[in-house]
């Protein structure tokens, strides 16, 4: 049969009606990983009886030592070295071959405590930079400096400093540690051991803190918060000297994420300083920070942040790959990267948080986010970012939960009116006018009674100023800023209603509307409630309530088929998982047990059941009694 | 290309399917209030109340005589009156905001079946809408003379009676719907709240002869005497035995069907002192619990057994005998039963007569039938009218306002 222009269109509509799974079959999703968990180590009996025997060894080593010391002490005391001398020479020789027997025992011990931070520091160089390194991720945490550098001492001795960029003032680390070991130090005798430390920091170092600390949880406490750690070979101690040095309250405040209660400081456009901001609002060891140049033309520095303990590694390596993949000759802005990296698009919905805010950004990556800063721009992008994430501000959590709810309940329903409201009044006034009651349908009537134009068109041209003032509000110079002010209050005030253009309720509507747009935390988001909102008011002018439905029934179906990368837009609603108590609303601090499901974080858990444990103690002074 | 066509699709449909429903307000006339009267030649009067919006709205207003008109078309039924309605003013006329339907008593008693029977089928019938039978006269002049004291527009003149129905039991919030419900269907006879014009003389106009020991007078729509205000009245109930009117119901009767429908919330009732006869005790009435009404057949014979407890607060004792005493508040419980129970008793005597079951006292007796086929051959209308009633009230006074005691006043003889 031929193929002839019924069957076009026969197959055209199958087309248009016909399921079809998206073109993009890899798209990727963060799916529930059954590896995330980390294994718990398990401890055999026999393993416990084998530690018992080498402890006993160990042990025996040691009183062995203790003894031959003691035969040399009183030999020397009693001038009797001459006779004894060779004994106890070969008793030295016999302890030292004894020690290289047990010594791998000791080192056994000490690699397998598996928690690296606990771990004394050792006296050799390489050991402890080995340990640092594992603990912070190196080479690819960029945020950690390393410097080998060697004392001009007799002889000369190695020594590492470690400190974290941006959290630290470099001045003080050249002029303060580095100029007085490398230049003062030379020539001096080197005591020997434990002196060696007291030593150079009472004679070489003029930093106004030095301290000696012995484990590494120590040191990570120091060089997390801007310290400066020095390891030098053979001492089993190291030298913690304060060179705190980041930027703070000087970077300036917040300019279009205004809070009230919280963290009054902003980004700025140095990549170094934001990191170090977020670093030091979030001091913890496994804060990785990777560097990612993008741009073939001008390697714009990218920034990277997650924290390793708890961000999933799939996420934070598709991440790594959008980023390190985007092929483009010039980046000037996070806004610009963020286009480059995020989903393919159904609404014009933001698909990751920008924020200008670091406690936004620490408190998102102690969830599991990744945080991504680029250089020169003062905005950081957080994603993930789900629906809801856009109603939240910073200070939710800094206030109770009363207030902080009725917050975000005014902020939905603000979203709410701003999309609606428009196309609400139209499809009642114009289809429903039954759904009125009867003193508000006779007011609307009386005031457009004398407006030669339909509601529709009202609307249309008010909401057109609205958007005219507000656009060239940002953009007259700050100089003739008032100007606006006065224009946009003849505009959409009384002279509108005195030339019986528009009629007041529609002043007062398009006023409620856009006020209730401002209400919403994240600008871009406020920019599609702005957009959806024009679309729903040509669907309600042409077919009412039908309409209106219609088009937020389009509107949950795109959301819900939205992804941000890769975890679907409406969690958690659509799907429904466990919400967490942050979601519309949230609980009190001291209940959110659990990360957010479904970033999927290595630990879930992010505070112990009772998290206020001093509720079981006794008060202070009542035990005494 | 997919895109392209469905974009056009969606534009045609927006197009073709919507826009004609579409109305701007300023394309309507709304209709507040219509009623409808017999006319000559089997035609009916529909008289519809016009709202101006613009003197509603806007600063000032104007009065209550400028905001809305009334307009009365004679044609032979209420749709070709809308028609006919659109020919005088400009505007489509929307009886979506029709808040009564107002009848005259003549065709009330032609029957109404013809007139507001087919309402449901219309799309802007609402059921929320209020049916009035007019007392004496036509729905026209109830209408034209309606000019609330204190609202601007007779819409709010209508929600705001009705809405306080509850405070005196005086006449009943009667629903178009409920109305078209038992004309049609179930068991229970249609009734409405009755309005009226009153004279403005201040002549009281009373209809009835109150219940041995009680100092309240009856009365119908327009009976009670004023002067001044507004002359329309509203007070009373219009019984209906199909869709004829048969009879009335007094203020005090109604309440006694207010109180057997479970409409009772609150009222004061004057009963003579039983003590004391020529001093009345005022006492403030509420329902102790829901009515229980029992209906049973002996012998073919109905048997209706009504119980129903009152609880009251002295509120005032003319005579300053000491009821708020436990001895003597027995004996003024017991007149007030006494009272209730000879006003309920002449209530259903009355309907009785009338063959109107406004209480739905039929409701009680359905379910000793299986199907609704044999409650309808039962003939209920015929045994109602021969029923036997007990009535059975008891009453509880259980405080005594804010007075504990009546001091007797000092130096009056």
């Amino acid at each position: 049969m031929e193929d002839n222009s019924l069957f076009k269109i026969g197959r055209l509509l199958r087309r248009l009606i016909v399921y079809r799974p998206p073109a993009e079959p890899s798209r990727f999703v963060l799916g529930e990983g059954f590896d995330d968990g980390r294994e718990e180590g398990t401890k055999s009996e026999d393993g416990l009886k084998a530690a018992v025997g080498e402890l006993e060894a160990l042990a025996r080593f040691g009183r062995r030592l203790e003894l031959a010391v003691n035969k040399a002490k009183t030999a020397l005391e009693e001038g009797e070295w001459a006779e004894k001398g060779e004994v106890l020479k070969a008793e030295c020789a016999a302890l030292e071959k004894q020690w290289a027997e047990l010594r791998p025992i000791l080192l056994a011990y000490d690699n397998r405590s598996e928690n690296l931070a606990e771990r004394a520091i050792s006296t050799s160089l390489e050991e402890n930079r080995r340990i640092i390194e594992v603990l912070y991720s190196l080479p690819a945490n960029k945020d950690v400096v390393m410097r080998h550098i060697t004392l001009g001492t007799e002889p000369p001795l190695k020594a590492t400093l470690f400190f974290m960029e941006g959290l630290t003032d470099g001045n003080m680390i050249t002029l303060g540690i580095l100029q007085p070991l490398m230049l003062l130090a030379g020539g001096r005798r080197q005591a020997g051991g434990e002196g060696l430390l007291k030593q150079i920091s009472e004679e070489l170092l003029p930093g106004n803190q030095v301290k000696q600390v012995s484990s590494f949880r120590e040191v990570q406490s120091g060089v997390n918060s801007g310290d400066t750690v020095i390891f030098f070979d053979g001492a089993s101690e190291a030298l913690l000297i304060e060179t705190k040095g980041w930027e703070h309250r000087g970077v300036g405040r917040p300019m279009t994420e205004q809070s009230i209660r919280g963290s009054q400081a902003a980004f700025s456009e140095n990549l170094r300083v934001n990191t170090g901001l977020v670093r030091s609002m979030l001091r913890a060891t496994d804060l990785v920070t990777e560097l990612i140049p993008v741009g073939s033309r001008t390697r714009m520095n990218c920034a990277v942040m997650y924290l390793e303990s708890v961000a999933s590694p799939k996420l934070v390596a598709e991440v790594k790959r959008r980023i390190s993949k985007v092929d483009s000759d010039y980046l000037n802005d996070s806004g610009h990267l963020e286009q480059f990296i995020e989903d393919r698009f159904v609404l014009p919905l933001p698909q990751s948080l920008s924020t200008e805010r670091p406690d936004r950004v620490a408190s998102h990556l102690a969830e599991g986010r990744v945080a991504v800063i680029v250089e020169g721009s003062p905005f950081a992008l957080v994603m993930p970012a789900l629906f809801f994430t856009f109603f939240h501000s910073g200070e939710d959590f800094s206030l109770q939960p009363a207030a902080a709810n009725m917050l975000r309940f005014l902020r939905m329903f603000g979203t709410l009116l701003s999309t609606v409201l428009p196309g609400l009044y139209i499809a009642l006034t114009y289809f429903h006018q039954e759904a009125l009651p009867t003193e508000l349908a006779m007011a609307i009537a009386a005031a457009r009674e004398e407006v030669p134009f339909p509601a529709w068109f009202e609307i249309l041209m008010m909401e057109i100023s609205f958007e005219l003032i507000r656009e060239a509000g940002i953009r007259i110079p700050g100089i003739l800023g008032t100007t606006i002010g006065i224009v946009g209050a003849i505009i959409l005030g009384q002279a509108a209603v005195a030339a019986r253009i528009v009629s007041p309720i529609i002043v007062i509507l398009v006023a409620i509307t856009g006020l209730a747009s401002s209400i919403i935390p994240e600008f871009r988001m406020a920019f599609f409630a702005r957009l959806s909102r024009f679309g729903l008011l040509l669907a309600s002018v042409t077919m009412g309530l039908v309409g209106l439905a219609s088009g937020l029934l389009a509107m949950t179906v795109a959301l819900c088929s939205m992804k941000s990368f890769g975890v679907p837009y409406m969690v958690p609603i659509g799907p429904k998982t466990v919400a967490g108590l942050d979601v519309v609303t949230r609980g009190a601090v001291w209940r959110r047990e659990r990360r957010p499901d479904a970033l999927n974080p290595l630990d879930p858990s992010r505070q112990a059941d009772k998290s206020r444990r001093w509720e079981k103690e006794p008060p202070v002074g009542e035990g005494e009694k | 290309m997919v895109r392209l066509t469905a974009f056009i699709c969606l534009v045609a449909a927006l197009l073709t399917l919507g826009c004609n429903g579409a109305r701007e307000t300023d394309e309507v006339t709304f209709v507040v209030s219509v009623g409808i009267d017999a006319a000559p030649g089997g035609q009916v009067n529909v008289t519809y109340r016009v709202v101006k919006p613009s003197a509603t709205g806007g600063e000032g207003g104007k009065g209550s005589s400028e905001a809305s008109q009334a307009i009365t078309i004679t044609a032979p039924s209420l749709a070709v009156a809308r028609d006919l309605l659109n020919s005088q003013v400009a505007r489509a006329p929307s009886l979506s905001h029709v808040k009564v339907f107002v009848i005259g008593e003549e065709l009330a008693r032609k029957g109404l079946g013809e007139a507001i029977g087919p309402l449901p089928r219309f799309r802007e019938f609402r059921g929320s809408m209020y049916i009035h039978i007019v007392d004496g006269t036509t729905a026209e002049k109830v209408i034209r003379a309606n000019k609330p004291v204190v609202e601007k527009l007779p819409t709010r003149w209508v929600e705001g009676t009705m809405g306080s129905a509850g405070e005196t039991g005086y006449y009943l919030r009667t629903f178009l719907h409920d109305f078209l419900v038992r004309l049609k269907a179930g068991s229970g006879s249609p009734y409405a709240a009755l309005v009226g014009i009153n004279s403005g003389t201040g002549e009281a106009r009373l209809s009835g002869q109150p219940a041995a020991g009680e100092k309240t007078g009856e009365y119908l729509a327009g009976g009670i005497g004023t002067r001044g205000g507004n002359p329309v009245q509203m007070i009373g109930t219009a019984l209906f035995r199909g869709d004829k009117l048969v009879g009335k119901l007094t203020s005090e009767e109604t309440r006694m069907l207010a109180m057997l429908t479970g409409d009772f919330r609150r009222g004061y009732i004057t009963i003579q002192d039983p003590l004391q006869s020529k001093s009345g005790v005022n006492i403030h009435l509420r329902p102790g619990r829901r009515p229980k009404i029992d209906v049973d057949i002996v012998d073919g014979q109905m048997i209706i057994g009504i119980d129903i407890m009152l609880e009251g607060e002295v509120t005032s004792i003319a005579s300053g005998i000491n009821y708020e005493n436990p001895e003597y508040n027995q004996k003024l419980e017991e007149q007030i039963s006494a009272v209730v129970r000879a006003d309920m008793a002449k209530m259903l005597r009355y309907t009785q007569q009338v063959g109107s079951d406004p209480a739905d006292i039929g409701k009680y007796l359905r379910p000793r039938f299986r199907t609704y086929e044999e409650f309808r051959r039962f003939d209920f209308t015929a045994k109602y009218e021969t029923a036997q009633v007990d009535v059975k009230v008891s009453t509880q006074v259980r405080r005594t306002a804010l007075m504990q005691k009546t001091s007797p006043i000092r130096d009056r003889h």
